[in-house]
């Protein structure tokens, strides 16, 4: 698999350099890989600059990568090819480090405040990088679980827009709620 | 593809650090989030705001609870059918005065199944509480051959109708087990070869039985768990999700009533169920 480079261009007309391969990780991209319009650069203008070096990161660690290993031996980036036809019992222990390898940078990736996790998912929804779409709908609903309407609010910069009477209204499904599940 | 670049300038360039609402985020994306989301955080989450309100609204499918229904004494003596609700803790009474003397037998798909003395059957369906028909049946000796009775019964008939089969081809059947409904066709054992089954004719009506829960979690779902019966469930309001519901207390005297796979632990109920002397309860699809 050769290692072709393609560029990719911010909304704000910065230009990224990226690794084919890679960018396979994009089924937006890699449609129009196969699609054969590639003359060099690649606009996306829903993309920033801020956030596009967030999602090449994601793309390099996942080059290639759908889930199967066997894509990873053919064409993986930075990848060591070990992955053999023969079976042998190193491979389930190695597969384990590289999950847990993974869950560590996976760990690392994701920090970062709520601003860029909006941007990057809606980056990981108009490229469809399934994987990276999953962690940042996970990440952005564990900042909701066991969270207040108010600390909604406060958490994702929402106003509220109901009427003070509705607003009531809120407050006592909210607590009927509460009360319901307060079991102990 | 070739209208990508043309596209390029016509959008507004997407500024990082200028705080936006989430709400403003798409609908798909809105999806995603609350299908990772439990029913409570949906909840609260429609709080938020109004778009929210009515996005988690269109696609918050609630579910209802399954009910509980009881065998009492008051069925034995009149056919009043008791049942209990637990996400609202509350109990509802229904009768057929057919049904006295018998017991649940179990239900599936909106149908129950009650026997009396082990050989008749009632088949009732759940909503609205109706006897569809009760089956029974016997083996006599009639005029030197052996014969096969089948009695049914249908209701506002003022006493069973007997049918009687002869075996044409000579070989001797007596009922054993049986009725058993399976793959819409009534069976009946015989009781004097092994090999031989009796074959009745099509109802609409399955049994089920229950089954071991041995899951380090349920994907959320909550069930229901009985001797008789068994039902899953998913986005019940107000009934915790990934735990098993029983028909009764595990531990006596320890309220505890179900267990949850989040927690690993079990809980009381919103308000006790269980009444002392009640023998067995099955769980059935609510109306």
């Amino acid at each position: 698999m050769s290692s072709t480079k393609i560029f990719l261009k911010s909304s704000d007309d910065k230009t990224f350099e990226i690794d084919e391969t890679a960018a396979r990780a994009s089924e937006t991209l890699k449609n129009i890989i196969d699609g054969g319009c590639l003359d060099g650069v690649i606009p996306l203008p829903n993309v920033s600059s801020n956030i596009l070096p967030k999602v090449i990161e994601y793309c390099k660690k996942h080059g290639g990568d759908n889930g199967s290993s066997k894509k990873i031996a053919n064409g993986g980036v930075d990848k060591d090819k070990e992955i053999l036809p023969d079976y042998d019992e190193e491979e389930d222990k190695r597969e384990k480090v590289r999950v847990d390898e993974l869950k560590k940078w996976e760990e690392e990736y994701m920090d970062f405040d709520q601003q860029v996790l909006y941007d990057l998912m809606l980056a990981a929804n108009y490229l469809h990088i399934k994987g990276l779409l999953d962690l940042t709908v996970e990440k952005a609903a564990s900042m909701i679980r066991g969270r207040t309407p108010d600390q909604i609010r406060e958490n994702f910069n929402i106003n509220s827009d109901f009427t003070p009477e509705e607003e009531e209204e809120m407050i006592l499904i909210e607590d009927e709620w509460d009360d319901e599940w307060a079991f102990d | 593809m070739t209208g990508r670049k043309m596209t390029r300038k016509t959008h507004k360039p997407v500024r990082v650090g200028e705080l936006r609402a989430w709400s403003e985020l798409p609908i798909e994306l809105l999806e995603l989030i609350f299908f990772r989301l439990c029913i409570d955080d949906n909840v609260r989450f429609s709080c938020v705001c109004k778009k929210l309100r009515s996005t988690v609204r269109s696609l918050c499918v609630v579910n209802q609870s399954p009910w509980l229904l009881y065998l009492s004494s008051f069925q034995l003596k009149n056919g009043i059918i008791r049942f209990f609700d637990p996400s609202q803790g509350k109990f509802y009474f229904d009768d057929i005065p057919e049904l006295r003397a018998t017991r649940i037998h179990c239900s599936k798909d909106g149908w129950l199944l009650f026997s009396q003395l082990g050989d008749l059957l009632y088949l009732v369906r759940q909503h609205p509480l109706t006897l569809i028909f009760a089956i029974g049946m016997g083996t006599g000796r009639d005029d030197g051959y052996e014969r096969v009775s089948i009695g049914i019964y249908y209701p506002g008939d003022a006493w069973w109708t007997t049918f009687k089969y002869q075996n044409t081809d000579g070989v001797q059947f007596h009922c054993g087990v049986g009725p058993i409904f399976c793959n819409g066709l009534f069976y009946c054992f015989s009781d004097l070869d092994e090999k031989l089954v009796g074959v009745f004719p099509p109802m609409n009506f399955r049994a089920v039985h229950m089954v071991e829960v041995e899951m380090e979690g349920l994907n959320g779902a909550t069930v229901f768990v009985s001797s008789h019966s068994s039902i899953s469930a998913t986005n019940v309001p107000r009934i915790s999700r990934n735990s098993v519901y029983f028909s009764k207390y595990r531990r006596y005297g320890k309220s505890s009533y179900f267990y949850s796979f989040d927690d690993c632990r079990f809980h009381p109920a919103i308000q006790r169920h269980e009444v002392p002397g009640i023998e067995k309860a099955v769980w059935i699809e609510p109306p």
